[in-house]
């Protein structure tokens, strides 16, 4: 309704972030403990977007996706956690961030990266005031400030097909049949991360392949995002 | 390039049930009319006696489950001395996009000495079988038989898997 | 609540900035004109699509202006527990709030409510669906509300009758639902999160009729699968608002069967 929400559609993959802000209260003195605990992203792979996933708690791929992205946040510095401070020491921004999943067509992790970055671009903060003597917070909903994104990495995987072809942007069918998988994650020219879950193993020029493609594609679908967002109005 | 088709609705009233007028697959009758069960389109068809059935075409590989006296190609992934266990991969012409369990009893193999049957030897896991469905079997699976020229294992690897 | 151990959990103190942002009291009773400028007799607009997830058998997705709600069938597929078989099909139904759905931020796991939404839809479509067709297999129906904004077992009924055509699965009619909530003389149709909420807080109870009706409803055989009406309504009253949620499913009817052609003849264009 009021949250900032971005759809990322791969071809017939689509994922829906959402981010859904709170307002966290702790007391002094335990400001520092919870730096690390501002964002909480989760991703939902629900029984709605392939036949492949049951209703329940989520699975082990949706546990290693949230913390992926989880590590993502954090180390690639795209948020600086500092500015969801509201009240050194009393108050605090907390991201709840839902990914949701609606329709499963492979490659899940690059649709998550895309939707994660592009909801966080579009966050908006309310204005809030603290009333210094009684403590009391008053938010007003009208006045927003958006949230500074400093960097905006960008996931690109690639999948290894008869221990020797690489393909980029696997399908569900591919990811089936593949021996291997990569996944890189860049930030305009620079490397974020590499990730490489055992399977067939690679050439360090086949390596090399990947991330020189990956960081091509980094800026394309950085300036993607950035396109979409000046066509929405707020 | 041909006249879109009447494409019809579940729910549609089709035409008046009588003696010439007879209610196809994807049709259901109330109160003396046909109607249509399907998103699709309708067609006519007629018999040397001039009767018409009047069915409904919905898209292809419509939701079909094994039913009793269809042919079905399975795949064997269980095999002991009593039976033999499998799972439906495709009834009649049209593939299942989710597999049913299904099960051949030992008796069921073929029609013929049927008091020396090995399984072992009839079956092994990953052979691909066409099977005729029996009866809709217990809550598990559906029973299955190869009692016949034209049913058994069609596609198996030999033992060193090649 | 206990701690789950399978998400990534944030601190429980936390809480949503609208707690404490100023509150807009709404009171139906002195409604000229309702907040989103609508008459009260009026339906928000409907879109509806199908084929929105390639994986499942049949899909759709419907947005009544900011209530949006997905589906997905699945199936025929096999019974998997044992006690749970039967020779005559099955269905099931998932009803989820996405935990941004809401003014107030949902669980993940399914609660109380969603569980009796599910029975609810499942009700309403039972009547609808030739089960006998399908023995000793289940037809499962998911349901995600993407966003609620009032009117979500509605929505969720009418978009899953179209995902279950879509997919295929025979059906005796569609099913349409339409809702009214009641605040004493005022039948407001179609209500939105805001008039929802309203009258819930309303303390006032002119007459002692305050709650809300949804009425599904099977169009072309003329027949009432399910109401559900929440909240204290005097016989009269609950009459009239049933009769204008059956109008309004008429009403709305044409857009389903639309939406439907539009689906089969895509499917044959794809074919040929």
């Amino acid at each position: 309704m009021f949250e900032p929400a971005t759809e990322a559609k791969l071809a017939d993959h689509c994922t829906l972030c959402v981010h859904r802000r709170g307002i966290l209260t702790g007391q002094a003195g335990q400001y520092n403990h919870y730096v690390w605990d501002k964002s909480i992203p989760n991703v939902e792979l629900s029984p709605l977007c392939s036949p492949n996933f049951r209703p329940g708690p989520p699975g082990e791929q949706a546990q290693v996706l949230s913390q992926n992205m989880d590590d993502l946040l954090k180390t690639s510095g795209c948020i600086n956690f500092e500015d969801l401070c509201i009240c050194p020491g009393k108050l605090s921004w907390v991201l709840h961030i839902s990914l949701v999943c609606l329709d499963y067509d492979g490659n899940i992790m690059d649709a998550c990266v895309l939707a994660l970055v592009a909801a966080l671009k579009n966050t908006c903060l309310p204005a809030v005031t603290v009333d210094e003597e009684t403590g009391d917070i008053k938010t007003d909903p009208t006045t927003h400030t958006p949230l500074s994104v400093a960097c905006c990495p960008v996931s690109t995987s690639f999948i290894v097909f008869d221990n020797n072809i690489l393909l980029v942007d696997p399908t569900n069918e591919e990811e089936k049949l593949a021996t291997g998988a990569v996944t890189v994650v860049a930030e305009g020219s620079n490397l974020v991360s590499i990730y490489k879950p055992g399977g067939t193993p690679l050439r360090d020029d086949q390596i090399e392949d990947c991330i020189d493609r990956a960081l091509e594609r980094s800026l394309e679908a950085a300036r993607l995002i950035d396109d979409t967002l000046c066509s929405i109005d707020r | 390039m041909a006249a879109p088709m009447p494409v019809c609705i579940p729910g549609r009233k089709l035409c008046k049930e009588s003696d010439t007028h007879l209610p196809g697959t994807g049709t259901y009758t109330r109160n003396g009319f046909i109607y249509s069960s399907l998103v699709g389109t309708i067609r006519e068809t007629t018999d040397e006696s001039n009767v018409k059935t009047i069915s409904v075409i919905g898209k292809e590989n419509n939701s079909i489950i094994p039913y009793i006296d269809a042919i079905v190609v399975a795949r064997v992934t269980n095999v002991n001395p009593r039976f033999c266990k499998c799972e439906i991969l495709s009834v009649g012409k049209h593939h299942l996009q989710d597999a049913f369990r299904g099960m051949i009893r030992k008796e069921d193999v073929r029609a013929l000495d049927r008091d020396r049957i090995e399984m072992h030897k009839c079956f092994r896991p990953g052979d691909i079988i066409i099977a005729r469905v029996m009866s809709l079997g217990d809550a598990q699976s559906y029973l299955l038989t190869t009692a016949e020229n034209e049913l058994g294992v069609v596609s198996a690897l030999s033992e060193s898997g090649k | 609540m206990p701690l789950d151990t399978r998400r990534l959990t944030g601190p429980e103190s936390s809480q949503s900035p609208y707690n404490f942002a100023p509150v807009n009291k709404l009171d139906l009773t002195q409604l000229d004109k309702r907040p989103d400028g609508r008459s009260i007799k009026k339906l928000r607009p409907l879109f509806l699509r199908t084929n929105v997830v390639s994986q499942a058998r049949g899909s759709s997705y419907i947005e009544m202006n900011e209530t949006k709600v997905i589906c997905a069938v699945y199936g025929p597929r096999e019974v998997l527990r044992r006690e749970d078989f039967s020779l005559k099909g099955q269905l099931t139904c998932d009803f989820k709030f996405t935990t941004f759905s809401c003014r107030q931020r949902r669980q993940y796991q399914q609660d109380s409510q969603e569980k009796d939404l599910s029975v609810l839809v499942l009700e309403a479509l039972e009547p609808a669906v030739c089960l006998h067709k399908y023995p000793k297999s289940q037809i499962n129906i998911f349901i995600t509300v993407l966003q609620h904004d009032g009117s979500a077992l509605s929505a969720a009924i009418t978009c899953a009758s179209v995902a279950l055509a879509s997919a295929g699965i025979e059906m005796y009619d569609l099913v349409v639902a339409s809702s009214a909530a009641i605040c004493g003389s005022v039948t407001l149709i179609d209500p939105t999160a805001q008039e929802e909420d309203a009258l819930l807080k309303a303390t006032v109870k002119p007459d002692n009729n305050a709650g809300s009706v949804t009425v599904a409803f099977l169009p072309s055989l003329s027949q009432v699968s399910a109401i559900s009406s929440d909240g204290e309504l005097s016989f009269e009253i609950l009459n009239k608002s049933m009769q204008e949620c059956v109008a309004n499913c008429q009403k709305l009817y044409p857009v389903l069967e639309h939406t439907l052609v539009k689906h089969q003849q895509e499917l044959e264009a794809g074919r040929s």
